[in-house]
């Protein structure tokens, strides 16, 4: 294999490594945020032992997306040095400022977060929980601005074979930026809020720690379900600025070959590359309606330009229908766990909760999908319109070099995710530390998640909300 | 060198560059050398626990300043991020592993003392690598490598691996070495675990006089010259007075019997970084404005001139780095007065006293 082929695959595996922990840990980080909120307003016991619990969770998955985020912050360099040499000072201002200006911050307070809680004010902690959450989505802010640029390039101009910068603003809030931080960033929270209603839903199924768990389970759920089905029209906004800024990737997506109008939109199926059609279930005049509202919309097809400029067709296609099926399944699930909740079904049917334990993974492999359509319909491209990936690779970095660190990458990540997995398990096996005796049996009292009046629910008055099953205050 | 003049924005970056090279050596300095020394001076849980602690709020935040060099590098003299790193890519793989393993032998564990001897051998060796190749990296960056036209590094292993880098490499690890042990003196309580510390401190404090004068030696022939510059600019001669002053204190004030109880444990830890500044300061004075020196040809060197991106975007660094820097100078301050004092275990603090870190 080719040197640029194996950096790739290297680039590839590294980056949707690392991004497997970011959704978590932002999403936690919104999740432990919420947790320390409640804690600040009732300052009960059981309430700062799940925040503890969360911050946990955070740190452990924290921990594996700064060590795998260590190796992307130089690949740039060692696989791609002619990339490098040609984006430096355009591409890698946003990088600078994310080091400076957000990972700092993150870095500095977590240490607070995990081991001052009880040398600082309830309010500095509060406010460090804060700061690392708010330092995690700015650094998404930065790092996503980068890769927007490299979607959509514009405050720079290409002088003797280097892009250079001519408008900071104007490098930084490129067109598919707003879009894109907004989607990514949904995503993130989806995948807290599954997080936190699978491991509720492990406890429901158990019987442990039901206080905690009825508690969490009710506003994840919520959470998600607005979330994820949010995230179509966040999805759709992008699409837009794709129709518009980069038009082969979109026709790579519904593969579109010949332009023109009354094009169909796929549902699902697969790519007759030859015939140059999409197979399968679709939706005639689709496309056209979703991006113009007519169906005269012209769309751009891949034959508007020559075969070496287009992106793998197959893949693309296959990636963003996934993510789509995927993503609407998140919003099914979450939809199904309200109507059980509400109809005071939840914790007898079994079947829900083992589901929503075993989802917790959906959201990251939603995520990863976006990416690889993102990144592969960016393709043969690596700067749009500007570089091409083969023309960016390091001259001097052999296919061999490559071929060994990427086979070391496999095993020291697998190895990571292993030890990841272990602890992560280890928490949620232990759960949140008891402070009380919980009861046996019996109802738990209900608690709004987000109550500002919150130092009235600890009292016993609470407890006239019995009834026999668990569900919506009437 | 380049053709055109240097520019002050140009020799800013150059400077704010040194400086966070110098920031990262004496903070990440301390926890990768108490790493090194780690299975030295730990003898039992607890004190692997007490040392991890002195460690485990920090650590990471340190860390960051290479990040922040690696982004700064990146945008501001390009062709020195890209020849550099692809230049030294196995060995420099290698350091990123390293700081992997590292990452995840102190960031994540159960809190338990189990499986202690692969976190004790992960943090160890994740400490001693990067501790060893980024002096070894200094040191072909001070005698120079071999450049093509384009800017990449054609020279072989023989060149990376040259008798000079090699010394220039160990110099680091003794460098940092001393600077966690000399850490690791102020943060643990009295007891057997301090006295060690403060007996390490004094081997690795000769051993870093001795590698350093070796260096001086050997850069009279190997450096081309170029650290003599230190003589003719009045930084230079602060950076040889910082390195004098750090070396005779430490090896001086840490024999006085009246130290017994360690109250010069934090003056130590000072002039121990002293050391650390002194010797990166002498190396940017040195090569000045140089950033990779071409040992074929020197009109082929990256200078903060030749590799520098444009204006616009050294702009954008240098305020963001006016801004930015003293905002990370003083998150810096605020953990490190939080966390002051000797430290007992590596946890406690959210967990009612058991192991987070």
């Amino acid at each position: 294999m080719t040197s640029v082929l194996l950096s790739r695959i290297q680039f590839a595996f590294t980056i949707g490594y690392h991004f497997l922990y970011v959704p978590f840990s932002i999403g936690l980080g919104l999740v432990l945020i919420l947790a320390e909120r409640r804690y600040r307003h009732t300052g009960a016991d059981a309430d700062r032992a799940a925040s503890d619990f969360w911050i946990k969770l955070f740190a452990a998955t924290f921990a594996v997306g700064v060590a795998s985020g260590i190796t992307m912050e130089f690949a740039f360099g060692t696989n791609w040095a002619n990339y490098s040499r040609f984006v430096g000072g355009v591409f890698a201002v946003p990088l600078a400022a994310e080091g400076i200006f957000a990972f700092f911050l993150e870095s500095s307070f977590l240490g607070v977060l995990l081991l001052a809680r009880k040398k600082v004010s309830r309010r500095f902690y509060y406010a460090a929980a804060w700061i690392v959450v708010f330092a995690a989505m700015f650094s998404a802010f930065w790092i996503l601005a980068a890769n927007s640029w490299m979607q959509t390039p514009r405050g720079s101009t290409v002088v003797g074979g280097r892009a250079v910068l001519t408008n900071f603003w104007a490098a930084l809030f490129t067109p598919s930026f707003p879009a894109r931080l907004a989607h990514t960033l949904g995503a993130t929270f989806v995948a807290g809020a599954f997080f936190a209603a699978g491991v509720s839903a492990y406890y429901l199924l158990r019987k442990r720690h039901t206080a905690f768990a009825k508690r969490t389970i009710r506003w994840a759920m919520v959470l998600g379900f607005l979330l994820s089905a949010l995230m179509p029209l966040l999805g759709h906004w992008q699409a837009l600025g794709i129709a518009s800024n980069q038009p082969i990737k979109l026709a790579a997506m519904e593969a579109v070959y010949q332009t023109g109008s009354h094009k169909s939109l796929s549902v699902f199926g697969v790519v007759d590359e030859s015939g140059q059609k999409p197979i399968g279930l679709t939706i005639p005049d689709g496309l056209s309606l979703i991006m113009g509202l007519s169906p005269n919309k012209v769309i751009t097809g891949l034959d508007s330009v020559p075969p070496a400029d287009r992106p793998p067709v197959q893949v693309v296609f296959q990636a963003w229908h996934l993510m789509i099926a995927v993503g609407i399944l998140l919003v099914v699930i979450m939809l199904v766990g309200l109507i059980l909740w509400w109809r005071r079904r939840l914790e007898r049917s079994r079947w829900f909760l083992r589901l929503l334990q075993y989802s917790i993974p959906l959201p990251i492999v939603a995520t990863t999908l976006g990416w690889m359509t993102a990144e592969i319909g960016r393709q043969p491209w690596v700067v749009e319109g500007q570089l091409r990936t083969t023309d960016a690779v390091s001259s001097t970095v052999s296919s061999s070099q490559v071929a060994t660190t990427l086979a070391i990458f496999i095993v020291l990540y697998a190895v990571l995710f292993y030890f990841w997995l272990m602890v992560v398990r280890r928490i949620v096996r232990k759960g949140p530390d008891e402070v009380e005796v919980e009861p046996k049996v019996g109802p738990e009292p209900i608690v709004p998640p987000l109550a500002v009046t919150a130092p009235s629910l600890a009292t016993p008055s609470m407890e006239l909300v019995r009834r026999d099953e668990w569900g919506p205050p009437q | 060198m380049g053709a055109a003049p240097m520019t002050g924005l140009q020799a800013a970056l150059f400077v704010i560059t040194a400086f966070l090279l110098i920031a990262y050596a004496i903070l990440d300095g301390f926890d990768l050398g108490l790493g090194v020394l780690y299975p030295w001076l730990a003898r039992n849980d607890h004190e692997r626990s007490a040392l991890r602690g002195a460690i485990a709020p920090v650590w990471d935040g340190n860390e960051v300043w290479l990040i922040v060099l690696g982004g700064l590098l990146f945008a501001a003299f390009p062709p020195v991020y890209a020849g550099v790193l692809s230049g030294f890519y196995l060995p420099f793989m290698l350091v990123v592993f390293a700081l992997i393993i590292r990452a995840v032998s102190l960031g994540l564990h159960n809190g338990e003392s189990e499986r202690h001897g692969l976190r004790t051998a992960g943090f160890f060796l994740g400490s001693l690598v990067p501790s060893f190749f980024f002096g070894l990296f200094a040191g072909n960056l001070i005698r120079g490598v071999t450049l093509s036209p384009a800017g990449d590094r054609t020279g072989g292993l023989g060149e990376l691996f040259s008798p000079f880098a090699v010394l220039i490499g160990l110099a680091s690890l003794a460098m940092f070495a001393n600077q966690g042990a000399c850490w690791a003196a102020l943060k643990t309580h009295r007891g057997d675990l301090h006295a060690r510390a403060r007996r390490t401190r004094d081997v690795t404090g000769w051993l870093v006089l001795a590698l350093i004068a070796g260096a001086t030696v050997a850069a009279h022939w190997e450096a081309r010259g170029s650290m003599s510059r230190n003589f003719h600019h009045g930084l230079g001669w602060l950076a040889m007075f910082l390195l004098l002053v750090g070396l005779a204190f430490q090896l001086i004030v840490s024999r006085r019997p009246d130290d017994a109880l360690g109250h010069r444990d934090r003056g130590i830890f000072v002039a121990s970084s002293a050391i650390i500044s002194g010797l990166v300061g002498i190396w940017a004075v040195g090569n000045y404005p140089v950033l990779v020196p071409a040992r074929n040809q020197s009109a082929l060197s990256l200078t903060a001139s030749s590799a520098a991106a444009t204006r616009p975007a050294l702009i954008a660094l240098l305020v963001m780095a006016v801004i930015g820097i003293p905002l990370m100078l003083a998150y810096t301050t605020v953990v490190y007065r939080l966390f002051r004092g000797r430290s007992t275990t590596d946890g406690g603090a959210t967990d009612g006293g058991r192991s987070q870190y």
